[in-house]
């Protein structure tokens, strides 16, 4: 032991090195590794920027490895891997996480901001030509009568003419300006509309509630002062939150009930094997409630207080058909899979004779590669019941 | 195998540099100038393609006390390869002549 002192390679270098060595499947990897030590630790000088930039080779030299020598195998290693549904989960939680700047809309809204107490009061749709809109005296004897309005905006079609031709104009007063510009709501006010051009003639009113007020005491308030004519409909009160939250709770309980069932129809025998097993379906859950809570956020209302039906389709049936389609797979995959190390089971070996019931009965064994036990399988069968785990013990390991 | 391998100017450098014997990674960085991201790739191809061979030089490393580094030595293929380049890149003979 003498010569050359050996020296020590940087911690970027290394971990530069380690993370291009994911790259290889295992076979190469070693050898890999250790021809790059080799050269740093045999005497590159110590100087960090160089040894960098020299060791920032390695990532082409992985791919040319990676191209030479099977990217299929390492893809299929990939897939196989115990930790790949975790990372990949992780990887698109992080990249949600860092596209929607830290899920920011979803956790406003959850943190309840001022706009939870902006209301909409939607107005009925003109049917067979009759104006349903709300007089604007009425609304203006509301608000003088009201304890419970803190700010009232209203916006309103205005009949106008521009160069001798009657046009209508969608007017939003100033209040209301600011009332929608914390709201999801975005009516299209400002708008220039052609007297014959045939198009729904809404206006709306919109009420930020004073602190500790309810829609019902507005909505109360209102049937009180307001002189309907006849076969006018009361105008409904819509909390804009409420519209949003909708989706929350019958969501939220079938995405609970799939986790649940995933996660109870996974069986395992060891810590590492049950830490595996959880970490994929609970992150993958996370990832799909982080980016529908984000788009329950965004929901745009519309001036009658509807959700548009495409935001319909995405805040119900989207995260439900995506976690079920991933729970599936998760638990399709986990029945596949040793117990205890949770290593993909090795392919079926035919055990027994066909048509025997007592004694060696045909089927098959889908046997751990590392000899923890074996996955019976009958051939006959159909679910889950049929397939048996056998653990072996440590001796045959 | 070799004629499948497309030898550029940067590879018939890289064979020229391990020619006279053997040559670990590094040294060919430092002699030819070439960057690393072109070096190591350029000899994985080679030694795919069957024109040269590596080896650990355990004996080397017992006496630096160090990790056995792996060198990469031409073998016949290789040779006649060279030979070949030589012909098409005359100026490859003067890298030669300089060592």
């Amino acid at each position: 032991m003498s010569g050359t002192p050996v020296r020590t390679v940087a911690p970027e270098v290394r971990l530069l090195l380690a993370i291009t060595g994911l790259l290889l499947p295992r076979s190469l990897r070693r050898d890999w590794m250790r021809e790059w030590m080799a050269e740093f630790l045999q005497g590159f000088g110590a100087e960090r920027k160089r040894a960098l930039a020299r060791a920032a080779g390695a990532i082409a030299d992985s791919w040319t490895l990676l191209q030479i020598h099977g990217w299929r195998q390492r893809l299929a290693e990939l897939a196989r891997s115990r930790a790949t549904p975790a990372v990949f989960s992780a990887l698109a939680l992080a990249t949600a996480a860092w596209s929607t700047h830290g899920f920011q809309s979803a956790r406003s809204f959850l943190s309840r901001p001022a706009s939870d107490r902006v209301v909409l009061l939607m107005q009925p749709i003109p049917f067979m030509g009759k104006s349903a809109r709300l007089p604007l005296a009425q609304i203006a004897l509301w608000r003088r009568e009201s304890s419970a309005i803190e700010a009232l905006g209203v916006w309103n079609v205005e009949r106008e003419s521009s160069q001798g031709r009657p046009i209508r104009v969608l007017k939003a007063s100033p209040a209301a300006r600011r009332l929608l510009a914390e709201s999801p709501i975005r009516p299209q006010y400002d708008v220039v509309q052609m007297e014959e051009d045939y198009a729904p003639r809404f206006a709306g009113v919109i009420v930020k509630l004073r602190p500790g007020a309810t829609s019902s005491q507005i909505e109360a308030e209102f049937s009180a002062t307001a002189k309907l004519q006849k076969n006018w409909r009361v105008p409904g009160v819509a909390p804009l939150v409420a519209v949003a939250e909708a989706p929350l709770l019958p969501v939220g309980i079938v995405l609970a009930a799939l986790l649940l069932a995933t996660l109870v129809s996974i069986r395992t025998a060891s810590a590492p094997a049950f830490l595996c097993a959880m970490a994929g379906p609970c992150l993958c859950l996370a990832t799909i409630t982080a980016v529908w809570l984000e788009a329950v956020a965004r929901t745009p209302v519309t001036e009658t207080g509807q959700v548009p039906l495409f935001w319909y389709a995405l805040l119900y049936f989207f995260p439900i058909a995506t976690a079920a389609l991933a729970m599936w797979l998760f638990r399709r995959s986990a029945a596949h899979r040793c117990r205890t190390c949770f290593q993909p089971l090795l392919s079926a070996v035919l055990v027994g004779m066909e048509g025997r019931c007592l004694f060696e009965p045909g089927g098959s064994e889908h046997l751990c590669a590392e000899g923890h036990g074996a996955l019976v399988v009958g051939h006959a069968a159909q679910n889950e019941s049929d397939k048996e785990w056998i653990s072996w013990s440590h001796t045959w390991a | 195998m070799a004629a499948r391998l497309n030898l550029t100017y940067a590879s018939a450098v890289i064979l020229e540099e391990i020619a006279d014997g053997c040559a670990y990674g590094f040294q060919v960085i430092d002699t030819t100038g070439l960057p690393s991201g072109t070096v190591y790739p350029a000899l994985r191809r080679m030694e795919a393609a069957g024109l040269i061979e590596a080896s650990w030089d355990h004996i080397g490393a017992e006496k630096s006390g160090g990790p056995p580094r792996k060198y990469y030595s031409l073998n016949e293929d290789g040779r006649k390869q060279l030979d070949v380049l030589r012909g098409r890149y005359p100026r490859l003979a003067q890298i030669g002549g300089a060592k």
